[in-house]
């Protein structure tokens, strides 16, 4: 039977945080099989939709990440993607013109992150944003490669060039026998 | 005023460390923000001139959108 235990936990305090760092210094633990990290975001841009994005072993950088979302805003649905960037954008965050004190439900999954072979990553998330001026219920579903046989250390935590306001969250959990 | 903060989270001591952003990485998420706000600016223009131009071909067509719909579908 799979086994979560809870890694780290963080909830951004006063004056907000520009990007969240779990496992500095390679400090994820490398005992488990899988890892969840379970978000709840918000940012302080006034644009709408704004996504969050992930890179892992370091600040963002290289070309070796992949990603295909499908989202939808509304009653539209459509999708974007990327490759050979330096993250991968997954998710969403709720913009500061968005519903006062909501924030977005984000959970991304990462499978044999210690292994040796190239890592997967999936993501599903929904914002809401009960707002005539300012869009639309946000859901998102991201599929995402990082092409590199490293095991993951740190994963790094960002969102549209802007910063995560106060309460927001992040826990990072490991998963056994999955 | 001081710079925006990051945090980095050691796993293994359970240590949270606030460092504060350097001047270079403030300039650049300036930039990052600028970019992605003309970004979304185009989009929203993208999507309002599609709007228009669906609106203008269904009124030269003479027909509603939901009777595109039953058409396409």
């Amino acid at each position: 039977m799979a086994t979560y235990q809870l890694i780290a936990a963080y909830e951004v305090g006063a004056g907000g945080q520009s990007s969240i760092t779990i496992g500095s210094g390679g400090t994820i633990p490398q005992t488990y099989t899988d890892l969840i990290l379970k978000c709840s975001l918000r940012n302080n841009t006034g644009i709408s939709y704004n996504t969050v994005k992930l890179s892992f072993n370091g600040s963002p950088s290289g070309s070796s990440y992949s990603f295909r979302t499908l989202y939808t805003i509304g009653t539209t649905t459509s999708s974007y993607g990327g490759s050979s960037g330096s993250e991968i954008v997954a998710g969403g965050s709720v913009s500061s013109g968005n519903t006062s004190s909501t924030f977005s439900n984000a959970e991304f999954y990462i499978p044999n992150y210690a292994g040796s072979t190239n890592k997967s990553v999936s993501c599903d998330s929904v914002t809401e944003a009960n707002s005539s001026t300012n869009g639309n219920i946000f859901n998102n579903l991201t599929a995402g490669l990082f092409a590199n046989t490293s095991p993951i250390t740190s994963i790094v935590l960002t969102s549209d060039a802007s910063s995560f306001v106060q309460y927001s969250t992040a826990y990072l959990y490991g998963v056994k026998n999955a | 005023m001081p710079n925006p903060t990051r945090i980095e989270i050691n796993c293994e001591t359970g240590e949270v460390l606030e460092i504060e952003l350097t001047d270079a990485e403030v300039a650049q998420l300036e930039a990052d923000r600028i970019a992605h706000e003309a970004q979304k600016a185009e989009e929203a223009t993208n999507a309002a001139l599609r709007a228009e131009q669906k609106a203008g071909l269904l009124a030269r067509l003479g027909i509603t959108a939901e009777e595109a719909e039953l058409l396409l579908g």
